[in-house]
């Protein structure tokens, strides 16, 4: 009977235990923190200053997707996408619909980037005095280029003008972090005074380079340069750009070919870390043939081709893919090399296009940087006289298929021209969708013209 | 595709055909190269390699199954065991199941009072498993390849888009022979029982059970695969092991008075479960033979997390039956669930059944014309907590940049979020005729679901994409019908014939305040919640058919166009009627999205008949649904008109070629989007009839299965999914694709597998 009794008692015990167990119905989650802990101190906000470099370095945002939309937008018959991912076709096209995954993405992931820098500079007071202007100047950076794009691809560019009526994006800042309000498109111009008032503040307050993969005072003034090019503001883009030159914390390399498919090298300014553990190289994915790790999409063409001189070295760096035969660029066929976003030569170029349009020589004539340091590398004669228009098909070729394309066509108002169909600078076509995913949710989002 | 290059070209204003100066540099030129690299080491000009890719996919696939059972015991102790084998091929290429288990059930009766249950199931299973319908690698994505390409080139190897390239894609077959994904599952599931009766009527009951799963990922893709042929090969290690018990105290009380019947039960319940995986994968392996990550050079993927959750229910449950005629049912419960926020964990579930068994009166009973009939209602209500864990809390979630470890917010908070409810309403009859020749049943139900659950976008601009939220209600309602007569029954023959019918209407009543429209969330599928449209509605742009002037696709307005759209070209009425009197467009976006279909069938009906004559049997039975659309998202690829180099869907043979054609596929551009986007143009009515089981069976007689010390044996046949009735044009019109299949994304087909038809040969005999 003594077993018994011992019997029911286990059975009792048992709706003791159910009854104690009423705090497993407070679950604490092992993977992840609430904002409490994530904002509480200085290590924890440095963190959170990590998560949004990563938010960035998202393969539809810097991670390269973004690069690789401005040149397929700007496709200009010069190269060839051939790939079956139907939203990145589109773009190519130029026909998006306002489903448009890909144009989604670049969207949430800058918007992404946005909030996490919101929250860091939101918890600025617990980070250490010492440290406190260079997260502040790092969140700004990211925040100010997060916007960039979003300008550069949602909204027609600067150069078309009305940029007070234009419609913008969303401007989201400090107080609207982690806010799901209905937020109306400021104006292009708005957003452009919100990008120099990031990066010009950044500047200031960030540590001189080079610091591989983070931002720095000459990452800030070098994106300085680029949003001036596009408000053609060539004084202020040539005294930004100069001050990287100057800054002397960076070099021009020897050999073309090495500034590529590596990790951070003397040239680059800024650039996304990629290794075998962690980051995407996106331009890889989409350039680089198969037997490469990519999916072989972006066939360069010759009507691009001939736009090099014949001893040109940077010609030489093109080469026909070991599977389809189809040429391919060689800048992107390291799937763990990082992605080069501001390099060095790109200063050179905007300081001489700035000069020579301002009739200055900041720095040097726009003849030294264009035949000593751009020509000179890549193994070409200098030439006589330099015209604004040598500069900028130098600044074409140099950069070729780096993400520039669109921009650089934008601003300076030149047309896409795709077999015979031509899209003038500013024409719709070349300007992204407002996601319909977020159009759905928030009726006070105006849709561009062409997408109705 | 070489007519879609050749369009290009005259589009650009060349005609390489007819001018042959036109050629180089021609859009012409450049698929034929391309032809010549597809044809590998072959000449398409010749036709010489004509590959049917489907078939490639396939294998023939057998099926081996044994099964034994035994049982057996004394007054005290009783006992079950039985034992299985099963090893199956799958019907697409390199795709295989494996599983041995076992199963024991105690009962033993300690004293007259004290009782003790315990079953014990144990099993491993391994599956061959392929990648997901999305990824090129899945058998069924070969349709893609061109049939001018070789499966091998003359020396027997594999081609592919890379190594040994004469492909646009990567092939399964090269995935197949240079992979392997072997899937193990471990599985024990115990649970363990204590009665104790403190009086004859009043017994205390303790249960705990648990199940825990171990499974183990084991994949390895050499230096020949896509995904290894750039690192030297890639390998990946997960392990899984969940574990979910259940312990429950109840009380319980039995008695029977007069003719008066009673049952009461009530306790409760502790439930939890925790699933806690190990995921790592490496790459760099210096043979091929060596699979296993300690041979791979570098780590590249190191993961591990651990979610819980968790259950506490208390529970009562009163049965009554006055004179086996009149039935009453009362229950609660309330059920408290870890995945709601601090102040709405708690619902309470109440539910009321009754019953009426009309033949037990005096007015029906002993009567053969209505043998038995019982007429039954019920009122109830449900919880659901079917999201994931943690969906409530604000969380930041730990990411990696150069090397460093970073934060970012990954959720925001909904301290709101609740349990989802149904309330269902249910009357019925279940009745017999002539002596229950006939029986049937006849049910109608209402559900009326409110706080439903959805993961809903929110603006992108918060930094979020989506959030759990209790967004709106929605009803289900509908009546089921079943019949079964016994046309004749002898000591030789039996033949009876039975059918069902069950029909189903889904409409979402209400979301979030004045919000109408949630979705569709992506570009290639079009499912949406809609109020006043059932769950996963197909919403989206209405195709129309080519342009018989210039073969451009053209989509239905569905909007009143304005003066701007009718002066510019953008909205207009094709000529001489062919697509009525309506506005069309060549431009997507310009197009008004409608609703196109239910994802859902709104009737689904089947039929069966068994004959015996002596000891062979053969039985039958049909399934069918109807109202339901599918849609195609392979489409986009497969029946586009030459916008990628996939082989084609045999309907584009019908493209428009020349002015005046009137057909519904467009002109054929190379690598151009003329109307492949998701419209209405690929889905398609998803009504079948199917052919489900056939079986034809010996029981051998007695007489003989004695001889051979048997009590029983019989051998049978039986085929599955043999036919098919449908308009549907894919594979298979009972779908929906693995890769992005939920509540809402409902019957898709993106190269999604088929069912398969089979064969099985069987013999069961009894000790």
């Amino acid at each position: 009977m003594k077993t018994l009794k011992n019997k029911i008692l286990i059975v009792i015990a048992l709706s003791f235990v159910a009854v104690a167990c009423e705090d497993k119905l407070e679950p604490v989650d092992p993977n992840n923190t609430g904002d409490a802990v994530a904002l509480a101190n200085d290590k924890n906000v440095k963190t959170t200053l990590i998560g949004a470099y990563d938010a960035l370095s998202a393969g539809a945002f810097y991670g390269g997707n973004t690069f690789r939309n401005s040149e397929i937008l700007a496709a200009n018959s010069e190269i060839v996408f051939s790939g079956t991912f139907n939203d990145v076709a589109d773009i190519y096209r130029k026909e998006m619909i306002t489903l448009n995954a890909d144009v989604a993405a670049l969207w949430t992931n800058a918007y992404r980037t946005i909030n996490v820098a919101n929250n860091v500079l939101s918890a600025l007071s617990v980070v250490n005095e010492a440290d406190r202007d260079q997260v502040e100047g790092e969140a700004l950076f990211l925040r100010g280029v997060s916007y960039f794009e979003l300008i550069k691809f949602f909204a027609q560019p600067y150069s078309a003008g009305n940029v007070s009526t234009n419609l913008g994006v969303p401007l989201m800042l400090v107080a609207d972090r982690n806010s799901v309000a209905q937020v109306p498109r400021a104006t292009v111009q708005e957003i452009y005074t919100q990008i120099v008032a990031d990066l010009t503040s950044a500047e200031a307050k960030l540590d001189e380079g080079p610091r591989p993969g983070k931002a720095t005072k000459e990452a800030a003034a070098a994106f300085l340069s680029r949003v001036y090019l596009q408000m053609a503001d060539y004084p202020n883009a040539r005294d930004a750009a100069n001050r990287v030159i100057t800054s002397g914390n960076y070099s021009i390399l020897s050999s073309y070919s090495n500034c590529f498919n590596s990790g951070t090298t003397a040239e680059d300014v800024f650039n996304i870390p990629v290794s075998t553990v962690d980051g995407v190289n996106n331009l890889v994915t989409f350039y680089a043939p198969t037997a490469s790790g990519g999916r072989g999409d972006i066939e360069i063409q010759n009507s691009h081709l001939d736009l090099y001189e014949a001893d040109d070295d940077r010609l030489d760096f093109f080469f026909p893919d070991p599977g389809t035969g189809e040429t391919r660029t060689g800048k992107w066929t390291n799937q763990f090399g990082n992605v080069k976003v501001i390099r060095l030569a790109e200063m050179y170029l905007t300081r001489a296009e700035c000069n020579q349009r301002l009739s200055t020589s900041v720095g040097a004539t726009p003849a030294n940087d264009i035949n000593n340091v751009i020509r000179n590398r890549v193994g070409l004669s200098p030439l006589g006289v330099v015209t604004l228009a040598d500069i900028l098909l130098e600044r074409r070729l140099e950069l070729a298929h780096e993400g520039e394309r669109l921009h650089d066509a934008k601003r300076l108002q030149e047309s896409i021209v795709e077999g015979a169909v031509v899209f003038p600078y500013n024409s719709d076509k070349l300007v992204f969708p407002i996601p319909q995913r977020d159009i759905n949710v928030n009726p006070n989002l105006i849709q561009n013209s062409g997408y109705n | 595709m070489r007519e879609s290059a050749y369009n290009n070209d005259l589009a650009d204003g060349y005609d390489p055909i007819n001018n042959p100066a036109d050629y180089a540099g021609s859009w012409l030129e450049f698929w034929e190269d391309y032809m010549d690299y597809l044809a590998g080491d072959t000449d398409w000009r010749t036709l010489e390699t004509d590959t049917d890719w489907e078939k490639e996919a396939y294998q023939k696939a057998n099926i081996t199954s044994f099964d034994l059972t035994a049982s057996g015991g004394n007054d005290k102790t009783t006992f079950a065991f039985s034992g299985g084998y099963t090893n199956q091929d799958g019907i697409l290429i390199g795709n295989s199941f494996k599983r041995v288990s076992g199963r024991l059930n105690l009962d033993h009766k300690a004293t007259d009072r004290l009782s003790f249950q315990a079953n014990i199931a144990i099993s491993k299973s391994m599956n061959n498993r392929l990648a997901a319908d999305n990824a090129f690698a899945t058998p069924l994505q070969l349709v893609a390849q061109a049939p001018i390409t070789p499966v091998r080139d003359k020396q027997g190897n594999l081609f592919d888009d890379a190594l040994n390239p004469s492909m646009s894609y990567y092939p399964a077959t090269v995935e197949l022979e240079n992979s392997n994904f072997l899937v193990s599952v471990f599985r024990n599931i115990v649970s363990l029982g204590a009665t104790y009766k403190l009086t004859d009527d009043l017994r205390v009951i303790g249960e705990y059970g648990f199940d825990l799963l171990t499974q183990n990922d084991d994949r390895y893709q050499n230096e020949f695969t896509q995904t290894g042929r750039a690192v030297g090969g890639y390998g990946q290690s997960r392990w899984v092991q969940a574990f979910n018990y259940t312990a429950r105290a109840m009380l319980a009380y039995d008695k029977v008075f007069n003719q008066h019947s009673l049952s009461i039960i009530g306790g409760t319940e502790l439930q939890e479960k925790s699933i806690d995986v190990t995921d790592a994968q490496g790459q760099g392996f210096p043979l091929a033979e060596l699979k296993k990550l300690t041979s791979a050079a570098e780590p590249v993927f190191i993961t591990s997390t651990l979610t819980e959750e968790a259950f506490l229910s208390f529970f009562a449950r009163a049965n009554y039956k006055f004179k086996d005629k009149y039935l009453l049912s009362l229950s609660g419960r309330s059920d408290a669930s870890s995945k709601f926020g601090p102040d709405n964990k708690y619902g309470f579930f109440p539910a009321a059944s009754a019953g009426w068994i009309l033949t037990q009166e005096d007015f029906l009973a002993g009567k053969n014309t209505v043998s038995f009939l019982k007429f039954r209602a019920s009122y109830g209500v449900t919880g659901n907590a079917g999201i994931p864990n943690y969906r409530y809390l604000a969380q930041y979630s730990g990411v990696a940049y150069g090397g460093e470890s970073g934060l970012v917010p990954s959720q925001i908070p909904n301290p709101e979020l609740r349990w989802e409810k149904t309330a269902q309403f249910d009357i019925g009859f279940d009745f017999g005729f002539f002596n229950d020749r006939l029986t049937g049943e006849v049910d109608y139900y209402n559900k009326q679901t409110t706080d439903l659950l959805l993961n809903t976008p929110v603006p992108a601009t918060s930094g979020f994409q989506t959030q759990f939220r209790n967004v709106g209600s929605l009803e289900n309602k509908g009546f089921e019908l079943v019949l079964n007569y016994s046309i004749l029954k002898n000591a030789d023959w039996s033949i009876s014939i039975g059918g069902n019918y069950a029909s189903n209407r889904n409409k979402i009543l209400s979301l979030n305040g004045d919000e109408t429209r949630i979705g569709p969330t992506g570009s290639r599928f079009l499912n949406a919640v809609i109020v006043g449209q059932p769950i996963g509605a197909f919403y989206g742009r209405e195709y129309a058919g080519a342009n018989p002037a210039n073969g451009d696709a053209l989509f239905y307005m569905n909007r009143t166009p304005t003066q701007t759209e009718i002066d510019n070209g953008t909205a207009f009425i094709v000529p001489n009627g062919v697509y009525g009197d309506r506005y069309v467009t060549r431009s997507f976006n310009s197009a008004e999205s409608i609703v196109l279909g239910n994802p859902t069938p709104t009737g689904i009906y089947g039929f069966n008949t068994n004959i015996s004559y002596k000891g062979i049997e053969l039985s039958v039975l049909f399934q069918g649904v109807t109202g339901n659309k599918v849609f195609d998202g392979a489409g986009s690829f497969m029946s586009a008109n030459g916008r990628y180099e996939d082989n084609s869907t045999v309907d584009q043979m019908r493209r428009w070629q020349n002015p005046g054609d009137i057909t519904d596929v467009p002109q054929a551009r190379l690598y151009g989007n003329n109307g492949a986007q998701s419209s209405s143009r690929f889905l398609y009515d998803g009504s079948y009839l199917r052919l489900k089981t056939l079986t034809v069976a010996y029981n051998v007689p007695n007489a003989i299965s004695s001889k051979l010390s048997l009590t029983s044996a019989r051998i049978y046949i039986t085929g599955q999914n043999l036919l098919t009735f449908t308009n549907y044009k894919g594979w298979d019109p009972e779908v929906n694709t693995d890769f992005n299949a939920n509540n809402v994304n409902l019957s898709n087909d993106f190269y999604a597998a088929p069912q398969p038809k089979n064969f099985t040969v069987g013999i069961k005999v009894g000790f």
